[in-house]
């Protein structure tokens, strides 16, 4: 199963990769981005890939392109089309929310978060994403 | 009108920032970490080594400075990532106590009313210069210390109704 974390801190990065591992999900590759104009670059190249991606994960507050332009941009280009994007982010505002939601959003993490919540949000996604 | 929480009138309100402070950092050392983080009964002498600032604007305006040790920024970036990083000048470091700051007060800001939250949080500023600017600019403002381990931090905390 492959991913894409987007990120502006490597830490966090790492962290959620991390949380992933120890949700149960067998990540065979993960991609990184450090803002949404790097992730839809990563996007465009990878349409050629014989495994897609099964998961975004995408930070909102990040420098150069946000995660909302980000999934708006995405939705523009049908990048990783059907691919479950879900947000992590410590702003967990209604407007946000429903902003994101609204751009393509399947989930919405808030951090700080535990193992257990990212099962949570983003098993049934993955479940729903390789049946369909 | 600019109001800082100290000379607010109301001690409840500043007490209850105090409580969703220590249930926020309660929160992220807990769900993050693995570790339990609990606020010490005085307020220790600002913390050489590392300072992270984070600005509000919006509804509400201020904001809030950790103060922390190099070997507590160490043993934050260690648990967050669960692994020992050698080198104390590694930027993980910087990268690590600017999400942690982030983090801290994003799970505060969430904990109090719809009106206030609506304020927006700026990027975390990392200094490995001691730094009191923003607690002189800010005058008057709320310092918690905090203990995880044998390490101790601090928290400068000012807001003001825009």
């Amino acid at each position: 199963m492959r991913a894409l974390i987007i990120d502006d801190s490597a830490v966090m990065r790492k962290v959620v990769e991390r949380s992933l591992r120890q949700a149960g999900l067998e990540l065979t590759e993960v991609l990184q981005a450090s803002n949404g104009m790097e992730a839809l670059d990563v996007l465009r190249g990878d349409q050629q890939v014989t495994t897609p991606l099964a998961l975004i994960l995408s930070d909102i507050n990040m420098p150069v392109m946000d995660g909302l332009q980000f999934l708006e941009q995405r939705k523009l280009e049908d990048l990783a089309h059907g691919v479950p994007v879900v947000m992590i982010t410590t702003e967990a505002s209604e407007p946000l929310v429903m902003r994101a939601i609204a751009a393509g959003a399947k989930g919405y993490i808030c951090k700080p978060f535990t193992t257990d919540q990212v099962k949570a949000r983003v098993m049934p996604l993955i479940r729903s994403f390789v049946t369909a | 009108m600019l109001t800082s929480v100290a000379s607010l009138e109301n001690n409840v309100e500043s007490n209850s920032m105090f409580e969703h402070l220590d249930t926020a950092i309660a929160d992220v050392f807990e769900n993050m970490m693995g570790m339990t983080c609990l606020p010490l009964e005085h307020q220790l002498q600002q913390e050489q080594g590392m300072t992270v600032a984070i600005c509000f604007s919006g509804l509400f305006q201020g904001g809030c400075t950790l103060y922390l040790s190099q070997s507590a920024a160490l043993a934050t970036t260690e648990a967050l990532l669960g692994e020992s990083s050698p080198d104390p000048y590694d930027p993980m470091i910087d990268d690590a106590v600017g999400e942690l700051c982030n983090m801290i007060v994003g799970r505060w800001k969430s904990r109090l009313g719809s009106t206030q939250a609506a304020a927006k949080l700026s990027v975390p500023v990392t200094s490995r210069e001691h730094s009191s600017a923003h607690a002189k600019e800010w005058n008057d403002g709320l310092t918690r210390s905090y203990r995880f381990q044998d390490k101790t931090f601090s928290i400068f905390l000012v807001v003001s109704e825009a």
